[in-house]
């Protein structure tokens, strides 16, 4: 992969981390619209294959929400390294859901580091508050918060670039010698995060309205393999 | 000439559309340098500049305003926090004709920011961004790129509807505007986007185990091992185990079991 797509994977990726949290909070930054994004970069046929990638990974991080000082894990930086990793290894020629398999088992506890990333920004902007003492202009105190889109920009940045390294390095010179059995089972692994991403989501909704649907689900998914097999 | 939907209170209107809009376009930076000591402070009094410097133009007294917000803490949700933007300005303009103290201002936004952000959480994080997200994470299974987008245009139309009028209304009605958005009844929705969420949920849970990527099984066995595996994952989740330690505890079952039985 050529050095700008992969300085374009870190750009864009920064500019979520910062619409994440520094600036309009329009949920651009949600795997189901970032993954997709992300993988504009190569190209438009990646971009609609990471939509899926985006989908599974929106219901995995479906609930999760920054209260207060309490942070959530990080969604966007997962975000940014499974759809890094799995961008750079498909554009490579590795069959798309093995490398959704690959990225995901690499790269989503990244979520979980990426709160570090919050503290870290939270203690940052905490250092460059203005001082009662500071005799500056006021409106020039007040232009310190922007220095706050600084870490969010690095943090998103880096995973996406560092994810892209990793694949291009080791992991598509070992896509290259899988064979099928193990290309069946990350198949496998791919199909199980889906469902267990929406079961996380479908748990993480308030009790009473869970279990009618997941009894409606279980229809409908034989319903819907019934009538693809013609039996219906 | 258009009629407004609600009476302006107090006298207010010293500010232009143009000074509301710098203060709306600045208002979208307001979590840019969140911190545990100040929460939004910083971010708030950034926000609230364009409109203070016109209430106050000489320079002493504009700091005075200035530093009343800089350092007085302040934590609500982005978007409602826009109702105590236009809601401060309300203030300050009535603080800088010498109508209020000065005092009047921290009070109010001290008053509204925990009702206004627990309105703010339970609405737009806790159930319309579940809601919209499920829904598009479902359709996006089956419609690709256009659920995408019609995530972004639905959720934004409601987000940029609601946060620029919350920041108009809360200018024009001061201390009123918490009854005002009281009417709009925002918690009556949450059951039902709830209820939204869950139906994308379950749907998307039924498409994925419908259409598993792989045909080594069968469809029925593709069936049983993806209903077989949330069933797994829901008991291991109810157990209080994380959605991180399913994914790697069940991943480790299926890519033992490929390795001794595929071919």
């Amino acid at each position: 992969m050529s050095l700008g797509a992969c300085l374009g994977l870190a750009g864009v990726a920064g500019l979520l981390g910062i619409e994440r949290r520094a600036f309009l909070q329009a949920m651009l930054s949600r795997p189901l619209v970032a993954a997709p994004l992300l993988g504009l970069v190569l190209g438009w046929p990646i971009a609609m294959e990471l939509v899926i990638l985006g989908a599974g990974l929106e219901l995995f991080f479906l609930v999760g929400v920054d209260l207060g000082a309490a942070h959530a894990d990080h969604e966007l930086i997962a975000t940014c390294g499974c759809a890094a990793s799995a961008a750079t290894l498909i554009h490579s020629g590795a069959p798309p859901t093995a490398s959704f398999a690959v990225a995901t088992l690499l790269f989503l506890p990244l979520g979980k580091i990426g709160i570090l990333c919050e503290t870290a920004s939270d203690r940052f902007n905490a250092c460059c508050l203005p001082r009662l003492s500071d005799s500056r202009p006021v409106r020039s105190q007040l232009m310190a918060n922007l220095f706050g889109i600084w870490i969010p920009f690095l943090g998103a940045a880096v995973a996406a670039l560092a994810a892209s390294f990793v694949s291009a390095r080791w992991l598509v010179p070992l896509s290259a010698r899988l064979s099928h059995r193990w290309i069946v089972s990350l198949d496998f692994v791919w199909g199980l995060f889906l469902v267990i991403a929406a079961a996380a989501a479908l748990r993480a909704l308030p009790r009473p309205h869970a279990l009618p649907f997941l009894v409606a689900a279980i229809l409908l998914s034989v319903s819907m393999i019934a009538l693809r097999e013609g039996w219906l | 000439m258009r009629r407004r939907r609600f009476e302006p209170m107090d006298g207010v209107g010293a500010l232009s559309r143009g000074t509301l809009a710098r203060v709306f376009w600045r208002s979208l930076f307001i979590l840019a340098s969140f911190n545990p000591r100040d929460m939004q402070a910083l971010g708030f009094t950034f926000a609230l500049f364009p409109g203070l410097r016109k209430l106050y133009p000489d320079p002493t007294a504009l700091e005075t305003a200035v530093r009343r917000h800089l350092y007085c803490r302040f934590n609500c949700h982005p978007y409602a926090a826009a109702a105590i933007l236009g809601g401060t300005l309300h203030h300050e303009e009535r603080i800088a004709r010498g109508e209020e103290p000065p005092e009047r201002a921290n009070e109010f936004k001290q008053a509204l920011m925990g009702p206004l952000a627990a309105v703010g959480d339970g609405f737009f994080w806790l159930s319309l961004r579940p809601a919209v997200g499920a829904i598009g994470a479902a359709l996006a299974l089956v419609w690709s790129i256009w659920a995408m987008l019609a995530f972004i245009l639905f959720f934004n139309f409601v987000h940029l509807l609601l946060r620029s009028r919350y920041l108009i209304i809360g200018y024009h009605l001061g201390d009123r505007v918490l009854s005002t958005l009281s009417l709009t009844r925002l918690p009556a929705f949450r059951s039902r986007l709830r209820l939204l969420a869950a139906l994308g949920a379950a749907t998307a849970a039924a498409y994925v185990t419908a259409t598993l990527p792989v045909r080594e099984t069968g469809p029925w066995g593709d069936l049983v091992f993806a209903w077989v595996a949330f069933g797994a994952a829901w008991a291991l989740l109810a157990w209080g185990r994380s959605s991180y330690f399913v994914f790697y505890a069940l991943a480790l079952v299926t890519v033992g079991a490929g390795a001794l039985f595929f071919p």
